[in-house]
């Protein structure tokens, strides 16, 4: 008798499972009024005093709040207080807090517990500070169940600004980081690493009627190729920051919305080296460095142009007109190197951090634009970690591309220009720039602190303290369905008046 | 029995040699888990605190002595990146990697094994010409291609599969087995090819050996000379050659799980490098190279059962 190896046998096998694999997978019909977002990382720590990443801040937003609360054209709302005074002098603001606001566990918010958050980001009892924000605090006082007065030491114009990202958190409770609770119109009910955080409408929410949603989930997928697949086959319904180039093949059933981001893109140039420490050099550099046909060609033309370490996102404090402080004038360039003594250009190395594939483009395009003035740059690609090591922290570079994101308040953007600030990487130093943060940061006059900042950056600007290149729009697609996304000039996504539209309520 | 004592001793300090190198490169390398984990936007004072925290302040000789401390107590400790326990990381990533590895071996073994041996019999023959062209095919296509089609044709197809749908085993899991059956296809066709040829060279090597004509020589039938003599004597380097895709498999692949968008521990490795994320790296590089030892002694094992010759002393 012979063996028959049927091939036949092995196409039956195949063409079984195949099919198994399809029947197993009987579309579950989706009942719950829920939405998926797709993130491409973890959160870095669940706890909103220890995080920093401005990827885990955009998803708990949905759980924490301040006192008060960014609004989506960067003003600011009342949250957990529900109004506030500020004395003449701007050294003692009071704030009432909103009755009946209730935490995820049941709990009613007290000042106690508002005291609790803000002197544990303040390091009152602990000696250790979890944010810089607080310093000017002097002191949080309770004097009844409504008030909550902070006094400062001096005039603090940042404090409103900052106090949105001050999370309230119950007081005493421990387990932070593994179960979050806070009193935003989403609670927190899992967080599986590389998977993804699911959250479900707070019942109790404060503001009435929101939010629409019954669960939100964050999809944690870190490779673009596949979050997009995601995306196009159902399984995720928003995408936030998809590539440009990528939203034309997404087809008739989703839209996209653009905003600026408020992100400073920029070209850093280390000031403690040759031949960067000559300010003509850096001149030549602005110069030579075409933003028009940067935007046109690494951002597909979806980016505002910047002149300053501000993004014209924070429309009160932008100095307008210093996006074409340099315009791209290649002989200019040149005249500039040669008077520096670089008549035939240079040779110089620009660090890039590779897991950003947006700042790896732009460098390529550099490359190409510094070329035509004689300035040959060899672009070396390294690891984040590195980046953050030898670069950010080490100082240890020639020229950089990087993308700095901008809060609600200028301060904490332009204060890494001031010349004794620790993560000062691009190693700038300007007395008259000091002075004029300085005095902006003890104004308590927004106009006049708007004025300083103006001042501050027209300096920054003079200097070439670095390219300011863009602010590349930030692009989220959405399918067709969904309704209510509102784009922010922060790293947010707020889904309190998302929903979809078969479901809304009412 | 003086062989089993001594293979496990040696198993042992190669696993804590391992260890050992990964501790050494560790040190060697640039990166501050605190600042990666705070990124650039953290202020001074967020990242101290964090160090602190997490006792980076501390050297790491002492963390290494104190994280090999806590292995022996069943302990490994707490990831810096995710700020829980290794052990539960771990298992979450194998419950990922382990079903796909699995069901990667059952397609290999249930493949490769009978196209193997058909390509040997019809090794003169147009058919088999054939299969050795598809599986010198298979053999070199690489695997990110191969998924990234799979997982095109699929969607576009069927629209069955969607990368990053993986659904948690407690909640569906059915669903979560049907969304590792392209993963493990995608790791296992290459194997299959692999493994044909393999089974079908030492089919044509051992077709022609004095054992077999003696068999045949002796009445027996083609069928009995096949099943008891041929396919016994192919058995023993077809457990080398699956002992080898094993390790390979099991220690899950970083571009298939990249591809598929699959939480598994070839993920979890790369987060933990990026992260400089001491513990972990550590207890991934224990988790490799324990399966690359175990397996290794259980085909050590095996050979004994198949092959008589071979008896532990």
């Amino acid at each position: 008798m012979r063996i028959r190896f049927s091939p036949f046998y092995l196409f039956f096998l195949i063409g079984i499972l195949l099919i198994a694999a399809v029947v197993l997978r009987v579309e579950k019909k989706e009942t719950e009024h829920k939405i998926v977002v797709v993130i491409p990382q973890d959160p870095d720590y669940l706890d909103p005093h220890l995080a920093s990443a401005a990827g885990t801040y955009e998803m708990m937003f949905n759980v924490y709040e301040g006192l008060l609360k960014p609004a989506p054209d960067g003003t600011l709302l009342p949250a957990i207080a529900e109004r506030y005074d500020i004395t003449e002098d701007g050294r003692s603001y009071t704030f009432y807090l909103r009755p009946g606001v209730k935490f995820h566990n049941g709990q009613t918010v007290t000042t106690a517990d508002v005291r609790y958050s803000l002197e544990r980001l303040m390091g009152t009892q602990t000696g250790q500070p979890l944010s810089s924000y607080f310093t000017k605090v002097e002191a949080v006082e309770t004097p009844d169940a409504e008030r909550i007065i902070l006094k400062l030491k001096e005039v603090d114009a940042a404090l409103l600004n900052n106090l949105t990202t001050a999370s309230i958190i119950p007081k005493d409770y421990q387990e932070l980081n593994t179960h979050p609770i806070g009193t935003g119109p989403f609670r927190f009910v899992e967080y599986r690493p590389g998977q993804r955080v699911l959250l479900e409408k707070f019942d109790d929410y404060w503001q009435t009627g929101r939010p629409f949603l019954d669960k939100v989930e964050f999809r944690i997928i870190p490779d673009r190729e596949a979050a997009l697949l995601a995306l196009k086959n159902g399984t995720v319904d928003i995408y936030p920051r998809i590539d440009n180039n990528r939203t034309a093949e997404l087809g008739e059933d989703f839209y996209t919305l653009r905003d600026k981001q408020n992100l400073v893109q920029l070209l850093a140039m280390n000031l403690n080296r040759k031949p960067f420490s000559d300010h003509r050099v850096r001149q030549a550099v602005n110069y030579a460095i075409n933003k028009d046909e940067l935007i046109e060609l690494a951002a597909f033309g979806y980016g505002t142009k910047l002149g300053s370490g501000l993004s014209p996102a924070m429309a009160n404090y932008y100095e307008p007109g210093l996006e074409d402080f340099y315009p791209p004038d290649r002989a200019k360039a040149q005249q500039l190197l040669a008077e520096a003594g670089y008549q035939d250009g240079f040779r110089t190395v620009l660090t890039v951090p590779s897991n950003y594939p947006f700042h790896v483009d732009t460098a390529q395009i550099i490359v190409e634009q510094l070329k035509k003035v004689g300035i040959k740059v060899e672009i070396e690609l390294v690891e984040w970690a590195v980046w953050l090591q030898r670069v950010y922290k080490g100082r240890d570079y020639e020229m950089t591309i990087i993308g700095l994101a901008g809060k609600l308040d200028p301060l904490p953007t332009l204060i890494r220009y001031t010349s004794d600030y620790a993560n000062n990487f691009f190693n700038y130093k300007n007395t008259e720039f000091d002075r004029l943060f300085q005095q902006a940061a003890d104004e308590s006059d927004q106009e006049k602190r708007a004025e300083l900042y103006k001042k501050a950056q027209r300096i920054l600007a003079e200097d070439a303290a670095a390219v300011f290149l863009m602010d590349p729009h930030y692009t989220v697609a959405l399918r067709k369905e969904i309704a209510g996304y509102q784009t922010y000039p922060l790293y947010i996504q707020d889904l309190s008046t998302v929903y979809r539209v078969s479901k809304k309520p009412r | 029995m003086r062989y089993l004592p001594g293979k496990i001793f040696s198993c042992v300090l190669t696993l804590w040699l391992v260890s050992l190198l990964t501790f050494i490169v560790f040190q060697i390398l640039p990166g501050n888990p605190a600042q990666i984990i705070l990124g650039a936007e953290a202020s001074p004072e967020q990242v101290a605190a964090l160090e602190k925290e997490l006792g980076l302040d501390k050297p790491l000789s002492l963390r290494y002595i104190h994280w090999i401390s806590g292995v022996f107590r069943g302990d490994l400790g707490n990831s810096l990146r995710y700020a829980r326990p290794v052990r539960g990381l771990m298992v979450n990533s194998l419950k990922v990697t382990l079903p796909v590895a699995g069901m990667a071996i059952i397609f290999i073994v249930l493949f490769g094994i009978p196209l193997g041996l058909a390509a040997g019999k019809y090794h003169w023959h147009k058919r088999g010409v054939l299969l050795s062209v598809v599986t010198q095919l298979g053999t070199a296509v690489p695997s990110f291609w191969l998924g990234i089609l799979m997982m095109l044709a699929l969607a576009k197809l069927f629209s069955y599969f969607t990368p990053g749908t993986f659904i948690p085993w407690d909640e569906d899991w059915l669903g979560a087995l049907a969304s590792l059956i392209p993963p493990a296809l995608t790791v296992a066709l290459p194997k299959v090819a692999v493994l044909t040829r393999y089974v079908g060279a030492a089919f044509v090597e051992e077709e022609s050996a004095d054992y077999i004509r003696t068999a045949f020589g002796k009445g027996l039938a083609e069928k009995k000379v096949f099943s008891n003599h041929l396919l016994k004597n192919i058995l023993i380097s077809v457990t080398t050659v699956l002992g080898l895709m094993g390790t390979d498999i099991l220690g899950g692949s970083i571009i298939i799980e990249k591809v598929f968008a699959l939480p598994g521990i070839g993920r979890l490795l790369i987060e933990a490098i990026s992260f400089r994320d001491f513990p972990l790296i550590q207890a991934i590089a224990l988790y490799l190279s324990g399966v690359v030892v175990l397996l290794n002694l259980l085909v050590d094992l095996s050979y004994s059962f198949l092959d008589p010759r071979i008896r532990w002393r």
